[in-house]
């Protein structure tokens, strides 16, 4: 996990924000200045990361993967079981990272189901590099997303419009009729 | 002092930890139908009763060159079977349906134009080539009975 961009922000106005806090409680100070110091000091490092959000990473991931599975499913009609893979778009999803800076990257991701089937087993994989000054490495074969974190691909910067694929293995006549979904978290960590 | 200096530090290093990343969600459906599909391989050959044994009545033929396929990701499903028109009177048409794994077949069953049960407690299966038999019968009273031709419609429905 990263530490970059809190660090650089954490250490830019302790002092201001010492200042701010020794004047709305200056009395308190004088009469307990043990007490005051170590309050002044936790609001520092409360306040601080607050005003960093504003310069942090930003993910966002557009499309998502619907697919209806019924009997032209079959490999072969009546009598045969379903196909049991399915593929989506190569680009279902596409996936923006902005406020990057020039730190390196790297995007995992796992699921949380709502309804699911333990037969089912889901991939994912990168389709191509979207856009953006520098490279993408990772994330070109299939890896499949349970539900921890797993490493997808990694870049340096900001990207844009990384292609996204998915893979559903598991299918079967076994799967009773119903609707199965689940979340699929990318999360974008400094590396 | 000291306890100021160990409070900042710790909450100095969760802030960036926190901050160094952030997610984005996406949503991956699968709906599944209920699938409940049955074929046949083709139309059984034309039976005739036309023998019979001194004494008895007319022999019954049977025809076992045809079968089934069935998929069903249902549950507790079964197979019936009707035919669009009655038989004449004293004439009988019978179907044998083999049963898929786990199911169980009802043995011969006469059709008529109402559904009749010929295989029960079919679950999430999917079998090809299952055997099928049609027997025809006829009695002495049933006379002298012209060609004529029956169409059998199996389905899979609930059990």
């Amino acid at each position: 996990m990263g530490t970059g961009v809190g660090t650089a922000t954490a250490w830019a106005h302790p002092a201001a924000t010492q200042n701010g806090s020794r004047e709305a409680g200056g009395d308190s100070v004088r009469r307990h200045g043990l007490v005051g110091l170590t309050l002044g000091a936790v609001v520092v490092t409360l306040v601080l990361p607050i005003g960093a959000v504003d310069a942090a990473v930003n993910i966002v991931a557009v499309g998502g993967w619907s697919r209806l599975v019924n009997a032209s499913d079959l490999i072969a009609g009546a009598g045969s079981d379903l196909v049991s893979v399915y593929e989506s778009a190569a680009n279902a999803t596409l996936i923006t990272i902005t406020g990057g800076g020039n730190n390196t990257w790297r995007v995992d991701v796992r699921r949380t189901d709502s309804i699911w089937n333990g037969g089912f087993h889901l991939f994912v994989r990168r389709t191509g590099d979207g856009t953006g000054s520098k490279p993408v490495t990772g994330g070109l074969a299939y890896q499949e997303v349970t539900t921890t974190n797993v490493s997808l691909f990694s870049f340096e910067g900001n990207r844009s419009s990384i292609p996204i694929q998915y893979k559903l293995e598991g299918m079967s006549i076994a799967v009773p009729p119903l609707t199965y979904s689940t979340t699929v978290v990318f999360t974008v960590v400094q590396m | 002092m000291r306890q100021a200096v160990v409070l900042a530090s710790l909450l100095a290093l969760i802030g960036p930890a926190a901050l160094a990343s952030n997610t984005a969600n996406q949503t991956v459906t699968f709906q599944v139908s209920a699938i409940n599909e049955v074929s046949v391989s083709g139309n059984p050959a034309t039976l005739t009763v036309s023998a019979a044994t001194a004494g008895s009545e007319p022999t019954e033929v049977t025809d076992t060159s045809t079968t089934y396929n069935i998929t069903t990701n249902g549950t507790n499903k079964k197979l019936t079977g009707a035919i669009d028109t009655a038989m004449p009177s004293n004439v009988t048409l019978k179907a044998n349906l083999a049963a898929p794994t786990g199911g169980t077949s009802a043995g011969d069953v006469s059709l008529s134009a109402t559904a009749q049960n010929l295989v029960t407690g079919i679950t999430q299966k999917a079998e090809s080539a299952k055997a099928i038999a049609y027997k025809l019968g006829a009695t002495v009273a049933a006379g002298v009975v012209s060609s004529a031709t029956r169409t059998v419609t199996l389905t899979v429905t609930d059990g």
